[in-house]
């Protein structure tokens, strides 16, 4: 019976060796040369070849090394070089047939140097997950034993380990004894469980650390200053592994392998998984970021997966659309194909709602589709920049990002700001200065309406979390109270920009007296600096990411801020923008979400985003040419209808999702369709839903399909998502039928012209679904009409109220 | 089913059983386990629902929950339904265990849970080195009340010096405890006391006999290190900071039952006898301060409630006195802060009746955390140690600052007055132990009392 066992056994062991393609090429190794330091620091060879396939392969393991030196460096099965004494070795490694060659020169200081308490101490408690959220990390620490965040202040873990109840967690003549040691060992019971395993990695820094006397650092000790990952990049067949290796730059020149210090993570599961030691097992199709953190800094690699053998043929990469040269580019990269561009009536009806916020009226579309130009499209689009609703709809977004609203402000400058707003997109204001002004408005609504956003903010914390998430895509609040959790943002970045806002105050506006929320923005230049209550010391301003600027004493500091926020070098204001408007476009950013932009949310198509932005600089910061760019794309206008190779994708443009249309075009269009108006109380007579001024007007039907309540400045407070309750309003609720049934609806007035069955059909699937009814589609409508007899009236009634309820109408599609 | 399919798994099922039958062992695979994943919560100083893992006895017990394992019977077991399903219930706000662990512990459970051996000491043992590599930091300080003789915790032993003797080198006390976090000399001068023990394994307190230092005896208390504390008035036991949130007292007679007043929610880092011996004053981690009576054994009131850790307690004939990393310093009048309705029941949190502003005696603004206070036998001098490398000291009747010993040679961590407050002991965290005439600030005597290495 014993030998059935290893029978079972065999198929798992041989899948687990893996089998090394043909290469093409030589195989490479990272480093090409190695100088090693120090005998405890050994350093990992990548080597990755090129199979014939196209894919990356990671030969790392699989190379046979042999030096010519052992007594000097020697190689292990994994990839590491270890130092043993000075002098020079060259490795030869042998992989799939092909030879490489790294030289090695060891150089060992005559006495090791001792551990670092923030070099190598700090990375252990990280890596340990010691200083997680959930355990120590916790503001209130656990079980009295409280680190920072994710590492973030040495300076306050040093005498919480060394110093606290009588040095009780570190015994410097009796390592072993250290609690800091027997907790994560599991010797001790620890809450958090085995952390790491007797005589690992972590366990021989601590207790090396502690048997040197537990030291603090010089405060010459050089700083961390960037973090890389290699390889940047890996194209690789599903279930291939993949090692990366991580590498930590210093001040003093120094580099350090610290690939098995790093903390790695993949943002999606589905494609690949990563393990302790930076190898990556590739799962299913797709793409993901691969993040490695070491200390502070994050460094961020991307792995594609791709069909092992494919037929797949790259498309000509378009010369003559920025967007689908770098769309095209990237889905030749990942061997998918792009669906084909969608007819006119469909493109017409998408473009109708995304740039004025309602469907083409039946007129505009026959006309349409006669045209014979064949620039019709991008004729059209130039029309429709032009068109009132132009100015409503996009009125309307900013409006919700700014959070104009009577929840925060005064009735008269909530609509001063509306008007203010309105007037900048149809004079179509570069978006920089829209921003300068907004960021440096001072004084009443009368005096200038733009001073609302201020109005609206509660205080320094407000105008700066908005501002940053507006116009900079950043979420700073994290930063407030602890560092970022996955960005390097640190509180001293917070206050920073702190210092830049807090010479803002409000007062009471004194020409409208008696008028709730009529504020007027002051501002005091004498403030002082905002105070970081880490330190306890005032911060002075610092540009998000960047320098403290010199600024000279009594001036206005946000004028600086803006400034630099919308220079054209600015990192973050015209790809943030340009990634947002993307976003309008496609259901998604290129960067997704589009106001939560950081190191660890990679964007899915770099050089896209960088040539938008680009553009958008080139163009002056030209919101209207930065849409014409994209709408005029074929990427904007490909089908929804997928391919067997792109079904898969649903974040690299190949193909159009499917996408709600918001609750304001919803409205809008159901209103034009039916000829039935919606009154919004307290809103002016004919007022449609892209022209509210705010949220504030209890409209049944925009708080169902999810309008902006204008309470944050975040882009996800629009609900574009569908659920039950929409369908059963739309099914059951006054929304449609009472409109369609109604005297002056859309079919009655229809009916008055006494058109014959096929006209009147085609009639109502023009006004409900801004398009010709298929053959299929008239077939059954004719029938259906037959059924109805005489009973035209409901016929043309039941048909309207099933097309309205289809999802044709509620889509774009 | 297949006959050949059904032979099939019985055969997979045999082979199954035997690869690992006789394999299982407690000792090398199920402890290691409990060890990994359980015995955080399910220990002897955390025993959630009432289960604790780390000793064979009571695995064999079981929780509140009942036994563990049917012994042969996998499926009947709670060990093996708490780890298993679609969602265990166990590990609690952990990834459930991976399947072939869970197959280890069916394994074991069906072969009987037999238990090959116990779950090895891992307790290193205690090390006193001949000469340190580097000076112990002195977590302790004493001054007999003569203020002849000092002593000092130096990490796992006692270090024990005549103040005016410069040329014998101290006497050095050994103990069985990684830790001693406090050293005093009995009011008699008679006997030394060092209270501690090994962090998370118990706490001890051990007696010397003066002059001699001869061991009187040691004992183990609890599953901690007892932290601060301070003799009886009248010698016979001494009061001691527990890390269960109870002010133990420790009778100097080794045959009298130790007694417990538990009373806070956190550890209770230091306790101070009233100078009539029938309160205690206690403070903790818990950010509070609190009087007991030491005959009852119950809480009188819980005088303060701080924003941060209270390190250190002490007491003068009218006023308790609290200090901590709060950087404050506060008194607190007895009959007034004690006045008013009987306490009943536990007492827990019982506040005083009158207002906080009535009962509250204020010092001055302390320029770093409080690490530690003493008062002179007498009780009429009081002096603070903080993270500054400074003593100030007080006197009590009105609070008013008198001396400053600044320009120390590091942060202090401890403190120590003869009986009337002639002499102070210094204990820093470099190691040093220096004794000043208060009077004149003139320094007696320096040094680090037990043997370093000069490093080359």
């Amino acid at each position: 019976m014993r030998r059935i066992l290893p029978l079972l056994l065999a198929p798992a062991l041989s899948m687990s060796a893996q089998e090394l393609p043909e290469l093409t090429g030589n195989p490479v190794a990272v480093p090409a040369a190695l100088t090693l330091t120090r005998i405890r620091e050994p350093r990992l060879l990548v080597v990755t070849g090129k199979a014939a396939s196209g894919h990356d392969v990671d030969l790392t393991r699989a190379t046979q090394w042999a030096s010519s030196n052992p007594a000097v460096a020697r190689v292990d099965a994994l990839g590491w070089v270890s130092a043993l004494t000075n002098g020079q070795a060259t490795l030869t490694g042998q992989a799939g047939g092909k030879s490489l060659r790294v030289d090695v020169t060891v150089q060992l200081p005559p006495t090791d140097p001792p551990l670092s308490f923030r070099h190598d101490v700090m990375p252990v408690l990280s890596k340990g997950g010691c200083n997680m959220g959930a355990c120590h990390g916790y503001s209130l620490g656990k079980n009295g034993f409280k680190l920072s965040l994710r590492g973030s202040d040495p300076a306050l873990d040093y005498p919480a380990i060394t110093e606290d109840f009588f040095e009780r967690r570190i015994n410097r003549h009796n390592p072993p004894a250290s609690l800091l040691v027997q907790k994560p060992l599991g010797d001790l019971p620890h809450e958090g469980g085995v952390r790491f395993d007797s005589g690992s990695l972590l366990h021989s820094i601590l207790a090396g650390w502690i048997a040197q006397g537990a030291r603090d650092d010089a405060p010459t000790l050089p700083t961390l200053m960037g973090v890389r990952i290699h390889p940047m990049k890996a194209v690789v067949a599903p279930k291939a592994r993949q090692q990366f290796q991580v590498l930590a730059r210093y001040s003093d020149g120094t580099e350090r392998d610290v690939t098995r210090m790093a903390i790695y993570e993949v943002n999606t599961e589905r494609v690949a998984r990563v393990d302790d030691a930076g190898l990556v097992a590739a799962a299913a199709l797709g793409e993901t970021a691969v993040a490695a953190r070491y200390e502070r800094i994050f460094a961020v690699a991307t792995l594609i997966v791709l069909p092992a053998d494919s037929k797949f043929q790259p498309a000509p990469v378009p010369q003559d659309n920025l967007v689908d040269r770098h769309v095209v580019a990237k889905l030749n990269d990942l061997r998918i194909e792009a669906s084909p561009v969608v007819d006119d009536e469909r493109f017409l009806r998408r473009v109708y709602v995304d740039l004025i916020g309602v469907q083409p009226k039946p007129e505009e579309v026959l006309a349409f589709v006669a045209e014979a130009a064949a620039d019709k499209r991008a004729k059209v689009v130039e029309r429709l920049m032009l068109r009132a609703e132009f100015v409503d709809w996009w009125s309307l977004r900013w409006g919700d990002l700014l959070q104009n609203s009577r929840n925060t402000t005064s009735d008269p400058a909530m609509y001063a700001f509306r008007e203010w707003i309105r007037a900048s997109v149809a004079s179509n204001k570069p978006i920089d200065q829209f921003a300068r002004e907004i960021l440096t408005a001072r004084g009443a609504s009368g005096d200038n309406p733009a001073a609302a956003w201020f109005a609206a903010s509660k205080d320094a914390d407000d105008s700066l979390q908005r501002a940053t998430q507006v116009f900079a895509g950043v979420r700073m609040l994290c930063a407030k109270c602890h560092p970022h959790p996955f960005e390097n943002w640190t509180q001293a970045d917070y206050y920073g920009l702190h210092s830049f806002f807090n010479q803002v105050s409000l007062k009471a506006d004194p020409r409208l007296p008696n008028v709730a929320n009529a504020r007027s923005v002051m501002v005091n230049v004498d403030a002082g600096f905002s105070s970081n209550p880490r330190t306890g010391r005032a911060q002075p301003p610092r540009y998000l990411g960047g320098a403290e600027p010199p600024l000279a004493a009594s001036v206005d500091r946000r004028l600086d801020y803006a400034r630099w926020l919308t220079a054209p070098e600015n990192p973050h204001f015209a790809r943030s923008l340009a990634n947002r408007f993307w976003s309008y476009f496609f259901h998604r950013g290129i960067i997704d979400p589009v106001d939560d932009l950081r190191a660890t949310n990679p964007p899915i198509n770099a050089p896209l985003l960088d040539a938008l932005a680009a553009e958008l600089v080139r163009s002056k910061y030209d919101v209207r040419q930065l849409i014409r760019t994209i709408v005029n794309s074929r990427t904007y206008q490909r089908s929804t209808a997928t391919l067997p190779t792109n079904a898969h994708d649903d974040a690299n443009f190949s193909h159009a999702l499917p996408r709600r249309l918001p609750a304001e075009a919803l409205l809008d269009s159901l209103v034009q369709a039916t000829g039935v108006v919606e009154n919004f109380g307290g809103a002016p007579t004919a007022f449609t839903a892209a022209q509210l001024p705010d949220a504030n007007f209890n409209s049944e039907f925009l708080n169902l399909f999810g309008k902006a309540q204008r309470m944050e400045a975040c882009e996800c407070e629009r609900d574009t998502r569908s659920n039950m309750l929409q369908a059963l309003d739309f099914i059951n609720g006054r929304s449609i039928l009472s409109r369609v049934v109604a005297g002056n609806g859309r079919p009655a007035l229809l009916l008055s012209q006494k058109p014959d069955d096929a006209a009147l059909i085609d009639q109502l699937h023009l006004w409900s679904l801004a398009r010709k009814p298929t053959e299929a589609e008239r077939a059954l409508a004719v029938r259906f009409f037959k059924e109805y007899g005489d009973k035209r009236a409901e016929a043309a009634q039941d048909l309207f109220w099933g097309l309205l309820n289809s999802r044709d109408f509620m889509l774009l599609y | 089913m297949h006959p050949a399919a059904f032979l099939l798994c019985i055969l997979l099922a045999g082979a199954a059983h035997v690869a690992h039958a006789a394999d299982v062992s407690y000792h090398r695979e199920v402890w290691p386990l409990f060890k990994r994943h359980c015995v955080g919560c399910h220990s002897a100083q955390k025993s959630k629902g009432a289960l604790r893992l780390d000793e064979v006895a009571a695995v064999q017990k079981g929780g509140q929950s009942g036994a563990l394992f049917v012994a042969g019977k996998p499926e009947a077991s709670l060990l093996i339904k708490q780890v298993s399903g679609e969602a265990p219930e166990m590990p609690i706000d952990a990834p459930p265990l991976p399947p072939e662990k869970v197959a280890l512990l069916r394994q074991w459970v069906a072969q009987g849970a037999p238990f090959d051996a116990p779950p090895a000491s891992t307790a290193p043992a205690v090390v006193i080195p001949a000469a340190y590599p580097s000076a112990p930091s002195i977590a302790s300080v004493a001054l007999s009340p003569d203020g002849k003789w000092v002593a000092a915790a130096c990490r796992s032993e006692v270090a024990f010096f005549a103040v005016d003797d410069n040329t014998s080198a101290p006497r050095r006390l050994p103990t069985d405890c990684d830790l001693i976090s406090h050293v005093e000399f009995s009011p008699d001068g008679a006997r030394l006391v060092a209270a501690g023990g090994t962090p998370q394994r118990f706490g001890a307190v051990t007696f010397f006999a003066l002059p001699a230092g001869r061991m009187e005896h040691t004992r183990r208390h609890g599953r901690d290190t007892f932290f601060r504390g301070s003799f009886a008035p009248d010698g016979r036991a001494i009061a001691l900071g527990g890390a269960d949130g109870a002010a133990h007292i420790v009778p100097v007679d080794a045959a009298a039952k130790i007694q417990s007043i538990e009373l806070h929610s956190d550890w209770v880092l230091d306790v101070a006898y009233t100078p009539d011996g029938k309160q205690l004053v206690t403070g903790g981690r818990d950010k509070t301060a609190k009087v007991s009576s030491v005959e009852t054994l119950r809480l009188l009131r819980m005088v303060d409630q701080s924003s941060d850790i209270i390190s250190s307690v002490a007491s003068d004939a009218l006023a308790a006195v609290a200090g901590g990393y709060a950087r404050t310093l506060t008194g607190y009048d007895y009959k007034v802060a004690l006045a008013g309705v009987e306490v009943t029941g536990s007492g827990n949190g019982a506040q005083p009746v009158n207002r906080r502003d009535q009962y509250v005696r204020p010092f001055e603004g302390q320029p770093d955390a409080v690490q530690d206070l003493a008062t002179s036998g007498d009780r009429k001098w009081l002096a603070v140690a903080t993270r500054q490398p400074e003593v100030r000291i007080y006197q009590t009747s009105d609070r008013a600052r008198k001396t400053t010993l600044s320009k120390l040679s590091g942060p202090v961590n401890a403190v120590a007055l003869d009986l009337n407050g002639t002499r102070l002991a210094v204990g820093g965290r470099d190691g040093l132990v220096q004794v000043y005439e208060v009077a004149t600030g003139k320094l007696l005597r320096s040094l680090t009392p037990v043997p370093v290495t000069v490093r080359p």
